[in-house]
């Protein structure tokens, strides 16, 4: 069984360094966007089984994002998990209290990201 | 992993030529537009501890922290140093 991921990150790098770690997971379907915007867009035809979402991007951020997410697909959105270069337990508290299934902390390791994702698919 | 490797080490040589950018408008001065500093700061500190650049990611996190910090000019001076540095570190010879 494949599990759909969508990574959401203005940063060239970060993003293509992402989906090459997430691919590591062969049961893995990756595909990548460089917005909220864009993200929203792909989720109407392509619904993903969990979003990585940056918190801080130019134009709609990930909180902002998440928001619009709930907002149009309620209860039936997908997961997400909040990407953020800063992490203290506030931060996480925030990130769980909108609704996040969870934090990943940048910079991430390349080599254990899938799995860190894979177990909140779990 | 061999193409992943190579596919890596490329992305890695990328971030470099790019943080050698952002080192050059360091030194154009543009320390005074906090605003323009922070962005640099979040690019590398997001990215450099993928490429194995941990005392760079610290140094573009610190400078970051100061920045949201309001911190006063010396302090801000020390940190785009210690950027500089770093930066200057990862460039090969």
């Amino acid at each position: 069984m494949t599990d759909r991921i969508l990574y959401v990150d203005d940063e060239d790098d970060i993003r293509e360094v992402a989906v090459m770690s997430l691919e590591l997971d062969p049961a893995f379907e990756v595909k990548a966007c460089s917005s909220g915007a864009e993200a929203l867009e792909i989720i109407r035809d392509w619904k993903p089984d969990l979003i990585l979402l940056d918190v801080m991007m130019p134009g709609m951020d990930g909180p902002t994002t998440f928001r619009h997410l709930i907002a149009e697909h309620g209860a039936s959105a997908p997961p997400v998990l909040f990407c953020t270069a800063r992490l203290q337990a506030s931060d996480i508290q925030s990130y769980l209290a909108l609704g996040a299934k969870g934090v990943v902390s940048k910079p991430f390791d390349p080599m254990t990201l899938s799995q860190q994702v894979r177990s909140h698919l779990e | 992993m061999t193409g992943w490797d190579d596919k890596m080490s490329g992305l890695r040589q990328r971030f470099i030529d790019r943080t050698a950018a952002d080192r050059a408008l360091l030194g154009d001065g543009i320390r005074r537009d906090r605003g323009e500093l922070e962005l640099i700061a979040h690019r590398i500190s997001g990215s450099a501890g993928m490429f194995g650049f941990v005392e760079l990611g610290t140094a573009a996190e610190e400078l970051e922290e100061a920045i949201r910090n309001l911190c006063d000019e010396s302090t801000l001076e020390k940190h785009v140093m210690r950027l500089d540095a770093e930066i200057d570190r990862i460039q090969p010879r």
